[in-house]
């Protein structure tokens, strides 16, 4: 089945460029240079002709704001929204995945980070009806969520409730990041969402646990400013 | 003022008087002794000593009282007014004469005295104003003073106001009219002054040569004189105001003219920065282009992976620009959050070994640091650019990155292995657009660095040697969040 894609960017190069390569790698793609251009196909794609299962969002578009489609996806469906942007929006991006955006590129990027971008938030939004995930696999490390079992090279690690619930919530989130903000909530509470510094407790205890080494962790990887990722191996 | 004066006239009144009354009984006494006219030139003496002290008028009325006094009691017949002789008549009347002449030379020589004595005083008193405002850094810092010796001067009550600050009487609202009125048109108001002679104050500029940087009132009327000497008091306050105000314009004229030679220098030194990647990314590109068929498949394969590579060096070099540029503005603040420097290692290095492909760069990192309070894109920015000069400018060798503690610092280092840095050029190595003879980037790139340093209150410093160089940023450490238990 051939995957649809709405990529929203307003420069005409990277778009012509992004549009050639995904064509090329299969993908059906429509474009659009703006915010109204985009809510417009958005729109009649919904309405007429078939919905999009990936929306590429550039952020600064001359009539607005990429947030304003995202909030109006997000009100009606689950499409993945990748977010496309300049490196110096950090704390827009951050907002961006709290509101429900799926992952983010900082600009400029290679079409191989696009292209695993788009087949981690496939794996996990592709089919609406597949369950969450719930085992994870990379290197050496195997996580069974169902079977609360964490392996390193074969053997079992014990994890602490707290270190085992970040990690559950990172694999089910796998190959994504994960804000600050969620993790916080999730792992311990609304009331955490600020104390940035337990993240950083608990993620060196894990890497101590489940990373070869420590200091160049491959698999609990750090997006600064923004949060953390589970890598996945690009198939 | 006023007071002094009154005192000191009293005084002379008293002595003046007190000299007649000497004269008298020294009359009195030895009257019987001595010849008519031997008594009229003591009486011509008397005169002549009391108008040192006494007024014209009083003088010559003392001097009138004498000569009654003296032609009651000794000119014959003595107990009379009536004169026998017609020679004493005469020696009465010229003496009378030659009194009022003495009197009233010596009253004139007097006032002139004064006059001039007064004269030098301002002199002396504008002299030292003169001087003190020449010393003085800040002539508004002797506003106080200003207003103090013109108080002091026309006994009436002073207000002054210049730019941003005034001191003294708090004006009403048509005292504050007319003082910017002064202030504005740059002349005197008020009486003795030509202008506005009505009003009840008068109002003095601060003019100097070409500006008016402010404006004195008086509250009250005073004499012509000390209209002149508060205007030269005035005056000599406004050419030093002028003075620094004109040094204050030159300064920031040079500043503005040194921010502009340094833009242009940066702007000068980012766009050959980036002619040199852009240089590599046309000529590969356009390899790729015109010599398509020509290209096998690693060649090809080569000229596109230069052309990645110089694309992030340019990216790179866009973000320390960017992130320079805000650092440089005070008002653009850190986002800062509590940070470990795990994290921040290990993204750098992931970053970094794409572009190490033979592993040069080795991390020693000490355990259990305790966490920064930073900006996470900054301090990855700061060793990403250190981590790259070092493999830029060092053909081979391991390269070190050190993370420890070292008291209440974290020291964050990068050692290389490299010919190090000529001593002389160690200390321009952080000016924003100088660079070594290896040019290639690296002078925003640490310039940069020092910055982002400098932003956490730290610093950015760096140790060369022939077995290598050492570029260390020590960060100091805040007291610690709380984890939980």
């Amino acid at each position: 089945m051939t995957l649809r894609l709405l990529l929203v960017e307003d420069d005409r190069q990277l778009r012509n460029t992004l549009r050639q390569s995904l064509l090329v790698e299969g993908y059906e793609i429509l474009t659009a240079a703006s915010l109204s251009e985009a809510l417009a196909i958005y729109h009649q794609a919904q309405t007429v002709a078939k919905p999009f299962d990936i929306i590429l969002l550039d952020l600064g578009l001359p009539d607005g704001d990429g947030s304003d489609l995202l909030a109006k996806v997000r009100r009606k469906q689950s499409t993945p929204v990748i977010v496309i942007s300049a490196r110096d929006t950090e704390a827009a991006i951050v907002q961006l995945l709290d509101a429900g955006a799926d992952d983010y590129l900082v600009k400029p990027f290679t079409l191989g980070e696009l292209l695993a971008r788009i087949r981690v938030v496939m794996r996990h939004r592709g089919n609406h009806l597949q369950a969450a995930v719930t085992f994870y696999q990379c290197d050496s490390l195997t996580v069974d969520l169902l079977s609360h079992k964490v392996m390193v090279a074969g053997s079992q690690v014990h994890l602490t409730p707290t270190e085992y619930n970040l990690l559950a919530r990172l694999v089910r989130s796998s190959g994504q990041v994960v804000t600050h903000r969620q993790l916080l909530k999730d792992v311990w509470g609304d009331e955490f969402i600020e104390h940035t510094h337990y993240l950083r407790l608990y993620m060196g205890q894990l890497r101590s646990k489940l990373e070869m080494d420590p200091a160049e962790p491959v698999l609990l990887l750090t997006e600064p400013g923004v949060g953390y990722r589970l890598h996945v191996r690009d198939e | 003022m006023n007071t002094l004066h009154s005192q000191k006239t009293r005084r002379s009144y008293w002595l003046g008087l007190s000299i007649w009354l000497i004269g008298g009984c020294l009359i009195r006494l030895f009257g019987d002794h001595l010849s008519l006219a031997n008594i009229g030139l003591l009486l011509v003496l008397t005169t002549t000593v009391a108008s040192l002290w006494l007024r014209f008028s009083l003088s010559f009325f003392c001097s009138l009282i004498a000569l009654m006094a003296f032609d009651w009691s000794l000119v014959p017949p003595v107990g009379a007014f009536t004169i026998d002789f017609h020679q004493d008549l005469i020696l009465l009347l010229v003496m009378l004469l030659v009194n009022g002449i003495i009197a009233g030379l010596v009253s004139r020589l007097r006032d002139q005295s004064e006059k001039s004595q007064l004269h030098a005083a301002a002199s002396e008193n504008l002299r030292n104003w003169v001087e003190r405002l020449r010393d003085a850094e800040q002539p508004e810092d002797l506003l106080e003073d200003l207003h103090r010796q013109l108080s002091s001067l026309a006994g009436v009550d002073i207000g002054l106001v210049v730019e941003n600050r005034a001191c003294g009487l708090v004006a009403n609202d048509e005292q504050r009219q007319a003082l910017m009125h002064c202030w504005k048109a740059g002349q005197a108001l008020g009486a003795n002054t030509g202008r506005y002679q009505e009003l009840g104050a008068v109002y003095l500029p601060l003019r100097g040569r070409q500006l008016t940087l402010g404006a004195v009132l008086i509250a009250g009327c005073i004499s012509h004189n000390v209209l002149i000497e508060a205007r030269a008091l005035c005056d000599q306050m406004a050419l030093a105001l002028e003075r620094n105000h004109i040094q204050k314009q030159e300064q920031l004229a040079r500043e503005q003219v040194q921010a502009q030679q340094l833009k242009n220098t940066f702007l000068a030194a980012i766009s050959h920065d980036y002619r040199t990647p852009l240089a590599t990314i046309l000529s590969a590109a356009s390899a790729i282009q015109q010599q398509d068929l020509n290209l096998n498949s690693p060649q090809r394969k080569e000229l596109t992976q230069n052309i990645i590579e110089e694309v992030e060096r340019l990216g790179r070099l866009t973000s320390n620009i960017l992130q320079l540029a805000r650092l440089d503005s005070t008002d653009e603040q850190l986002q800062a959050n509590w940070e470990s420097v795990e994290d921040i290692v290990g993204n750098v290095l992931r970053r970094m070994r794409q572009q190490d492909s033979n592993r040069r760069i080795q991390v020693e990192l000490q355990k259990n640091l305790p966490l920064l309070w930073g900006d996470p894109l900054l301090l990855s920015q700061l060793l990403e650019n250190l981590l790259d000069n070092a493999l830029r400018y060092t053909a081979e060798g391991l390269i070190t990155l050190k993370a420890y503690l070292d008291a209440e610092v974290i020291i964050l280092a990068v050692e290389d292995q490299g010919a190090g840095i000529p001593e002389a050029e160690i200390s321009r190595l952080f000016a924003v657009f100088q660079r070594g003879d290896h040019s290639g980037g690296a002078g925003v790139g640490l310039a940069f660095c020092r910055a982002v340093a400098q932003a956490h209150q730290g610093e950015l410093n760096v140790y060369s040697s022939a077995e290598g160089s050492r570029f260390e940023c020590c960060i100091p450490i805040k007291p610690q969040p709380e984890f939980p238990g």
